[in-house]
């Protein structure tokens, strides 16, 4: 081509020389030609070569004959081929045409079936959705029934198939559902199903009321039964909603518990332990502080028990407080020994009274000082009731019937007391009084609280005693009088501040203690004074005329004479003292006497000394009258 | 008749077989001593596990529970802890009654609360029942240093007149679940060998709930132990 180009560019212009020239135009059409570019050329050539095998002169002729041969042979075999094809083409036509007559045969069968069918396909559907809704409807249902229901089982645990059949813990989970049903329906109420709302509920109220009654018997049968199931626990929080079902439960167990509890309460007074040891109760019968304390130690110990299981059965309930009700059924339980109790410790009370002479009011004091201990101790268990109201009754008799018993024992000993005899010492009857008093406090041990007693038993017996005393003492002088009081006052108050709290009672005596000592120490004076001859000067000396010296009384000779007892009295002090302060018993006293003795004695003198020693009463050498100096004579005195 | 005497009061009487408490028996001990032995402090460290210092002196008697466990068998100890002070004596005698297990405490650091421990064994052996099991106690194992009595001699003391003993002490807690235990086991060997007589009431030994009708009861083991004795 490129060479070609060349060829054109440069004959460009003889090109446009010869245009009009076919024959040129030819010829350089045929120049132009390229054969060896023309494909179709060469293939044709390629085939051409091969037609013959030699080159000769025939061949040559025939070329174009043979190509035309060749190519009718050719055509003739195209035309039959086609034939076949169009025959088969023909077949396919009829097989088509046919097959398109099935179809539309098929097509219109189909449309007859389909319309035949509509009807079945539109019945199918909505049967299928009503079996779908149906199913939704009994979901709804099951649910409901679920929800608001009971299932028979559950009918025949809640009702028992027998009377007698147990009750197990399903019971109660049944039970509780009733109440969750019950509860539920508010939700149908809310939802304007008030007509199955009122039906559940009634259903299940009536269910719940068989259940709740069969409980009710069970638990019945339970409080009477040795081994009560665990389950009583969980029957009594149920039962609480029936408060009356609910106690009546408590009062059947209370009932048992009580026909238990006085029974063995029975046994251990009157059978004992095994084999009699330890012994029945009631052999302790005379010893009654023994016999009393082991009847109420008996049902103190029991206590424990009976507060442990009414424990356990009310520790389900929330309704209640299961704290008190436990101390109110166990001081319901207790009340059954209180007759048993009561009539026992009574007698012991009041048959004692008569039997035990001397003792009695000791023993007495014991047994209430033993029922106010027990009173107070079972008190904490149970918080009142009638055990604790019937030891505090007992309590408060047995008090009362010990100061009774106090009173007449002291104003037995008081009304009958000895007069004194010569050594002035207090009776054997006022020594018993004191030592009964003493004996009942001290019998007091076991109360902490005995102090508030002991007012009233100093007073029941010191009183009395007082008053026997001074009584007794009425027909004696002063003297004795004196002296005998002051020994009895003495042991009186040593007794009495012994017991610490007797502070009014303590003062009262030392009143009296005082009183006498005044008395007992003006008479020693007196006594003393005259027989030292001071007694009539005494009353010159403290109102001295002047000169004294001249005053018969106070004579110088008189003087001498006074000074000369004075010396004696100094070397033996006791001579002149009263005889009878020898039988004071307390050395206090006997020293109190003395001392004021002395004192009296000494300022007399110090004033003598004084008035003497003074010129303005003239007597003469005052030193050899009286050569002592006060001080000398008041420490030789004291 | 396949059940013994006492499986048969077992069965009626004591033995629970689901009860509203979870115990099978309740034993019943009781503690004496001197005053300021421990006694109080024994309990306290039974039940609560804790040594209580400056322990007020017990007014009267005091109560105590723990449940325990011996041979499989739950058993609830109901321990009446009895005042020292002699004051209180007329009390606390009444509480030996029925007491399965007697704890007799003295203090190693004061011979004169061992001395007295003759006379608290007579009040035990006079105002129990036979089958009383009785154990010693001697406390204050801890104050080793201020011992005044030994060990031997307490033990033989003890071995003497038949009873159980241990030196414990109620500060450290030494020995003293022991002692309350071995009581325990002692007083369910009793039971199971049939010398503890389970029929009579205050045999100290009980079935939770008191008894059932004993009448029947009475007359039933009465025609067993017949059978028992031929």
């Amino acid at each position: 081509m490129v060479l070609g180009r060349k060829t054109s560019a440069g004959e460009n212009v003889t090109t446009e020389k010869h245009q009009n020239n076919p024959l040129s135009r030819k010829i350089n059409k045929i120049l132009e030609t390229r054969l060896e570019n023309d494909k179709d050329t060469v293939d044709a050539l390629k085939e051409l070569s091969t037609f013959f095998t030699d080159n000769t002169l025939r061949s040559r002729r025939n070329l174009r004959g043979e190509i035309e041969k060749r190519s009718v042979g050719i055509s003739e075999e195209f035309v039959c081929a086609l034939r076949d094809v169009t025959e088969a083409v023909d077949d396919i036509y009829t097989e088509v045409s046919s097959m398109n007559e099935m179809c539309v045969d098929m097509k219109q069968r189909l449309q007859a079936t389909k319309s035949e069918t509509r009807h079945l396909i539109h019945q199918t559907t909505s049967l299928q959705n009503q079996s779908n809704k149906l199913r939704m409807q009994e979901d709804v249902a099951e649910a409901f029934v679920r929800t608001f229901q009971l299932t028979p089982e559950e009918v025949a645990i809640i009702k028992g198939s027998t009377r007698e059949s147990p009750i197990t813990q399903e019971f109660f989970t049944v039970l509780e559902k009733t109440m969750k049903i019950r509860n539920n329906t508010k939700y149908l109420l809310q939802s304007g199903h008030q007509k199955t709302a009122l039906e559940v509920m009634e259903q299940m109220n009536v269910c719940r009321e068989a259940g709740l009654e069969r409980l009710y018997r069970w638990c019945q049968g339970q409080c009477r039964a040795s081994d009560p199931s665990p389950l009583v626990t969980d029957a009594l929080a149920a039962l609480q909603e029936r408060p009356v079902l609910f106690n009546l439960v408590v009062e059947e167990w209370v009932v048992v518990r009580r026909g238990w509890l006085v029974r063995g309460f029975l046994d251990a007074l009157t059978m004992g332990g095994p084999g009699g040891a330890p012994r029945p109760i009631e052999l302790q019968a005379h010893d009654p502080q023994r016999y009393v304390g082991d009847m109420l130690a008996w049902v103190h110990q029991a206590l424990p028990s009976e507060r442990e299981a009414a424990q356990a059965l009310f520790d389900k309930c929330s309704n209640i407080d299961p704290g008190e009700q436990t101390r109110n059924t166990v001081a319901g339980i207790s009340e059954s020994v209180c007759r048993p109790l009561r009539t026992r410790i009574e007698q012991m009370i009041v048959t004692d009274q008569r039997r035990e002479g001397g003792k009695k009011p000791v023993l007495l004091y014991k047994i209430s000082n033993l029922l106010r201990f027990y009173h107070n101790t079972i008190k904490q268990v149970t918080d009142g009731g009638l055990l604790v109201a019937t030891l505090d009754e007992l309590h408060q008799l047995s008090y009362k019937m010990f100061i009774s018993a106090l009173q007449s024992q002291v104003s037995q000993v008081s009304e009958r007391l000895e007069p004194p005899g010569e050594v002035l010492a207090p009776t054997p009857g006022v020594a018993r009084t004191l030592s009964l008093l003493t004996e009942v406090t001290t019998a007091a041990t076991i109360a902490d609280d005995a102090r508030h007693d002991y007012k009233q038993i100093v007073s029941c017996v010191v009183d009395p005693l007082v008053n026997a005393i001074n009584e007794s003492a009425s027909g004696l002088g002063a003297i004795e009088s004196a002296v005998y009081l002051l020994n009895c006052f003495h042991q009186l108050h040593s007794t009495l501040s012994l017991l610490h709290t007797t502070g009014e009672k303590l003062e009262m005596i030392q009143g009296q203690i005082d009183a006498q000592l005044d008395t007992l120490a003006e008479e020693q004076i007196n006594a003393v004074c005259h027989s030292l001859g001071v007694a009539s000067m005494y009353p010159i000396i403290n109102n001295p005329p002047t000169p004294l010296s001249q005053h018969p009384t106070c004579h110088p000779i008189a003087v001498q004479a006074f000074m000369t007892k004075l010396d004696g009295f100094l070397a033996a002090p006791d001579h002149l003292l009263l005889p009878h302060t020898r039988l004071l018993l307390s050395p206090a006293f006997r020293r109190t006497l003395q001392q004021r003795t002395a004192q009296a004695l000494a300022s007399v003198y110090s004033q003598l000394y004084a008035l003497v020693h003074d010129p303005v009463h003239a007597y003469t050498d005052p030193a050899t009258l009286l050569p002592r100096h006060p001080s000398t004579v008041d420490s030789l005195l004291t | 008749m396949s059940l013994t005497y006492v499986d048969r009061l077992l069965y009626f009487w004591f033995k629970m077989s689901a009860g509203p408490y979870n115990y099978s028996y309740i034993f019943k001990y009781i503690i004496i001593g001197d005053m300021g032995v421990g006694k109080s402090c024994l309990l306290h460290q039974f039940t609560e596990k804790k040594f209580m210092a400056d322990c007020p002196h017990t007014i009267g008697v005091e109560f105590g529970t723990r449940i325990i466990e011996v041979a499989g068998q739950k058993i609830k100890l109901q321990i009446w802890d009895t005042a020292g002070q002699e004051r209180f004596r007329a009390v606390t005698r009444s509480y030996y009654r029925g007491a399965a297990g007697a704890l007799m405490v003295y203090d190693i650091t004061r011979r004169s609360t061992y001395n007295h421990l003759s006379s608290w064994l007579t009040d035990a052996r006079n105002l129990t029942n036979p089958n009383t099991v009785i154990f010693l106690i001697g406390n204050k194992a801890d104050l080793d240093a201020q011992r005044d009595v030994t060990y031997d001699e307490a033990k033989q003391f003890a071995e003497e007149n038949g009873l159980m003993f241990v030196e414990a002490s109620a500060k450290t807690g030494e020995n003293v679940e022991e002692a309350f235990l071995e009581t325990a086991k002692k007083i369910y060997q009793n039971i199971q060998d049939g010398s503890l007589d389970l029929n009579a009431a205050e045999s100290g030994v009980q079935h939770k709930p008191t008894q059932p009708g004993r009448t029947n009861l009475n007359n039933d083991s009465q025609t067993n132990r017949d059978n028992c004795s031929c």
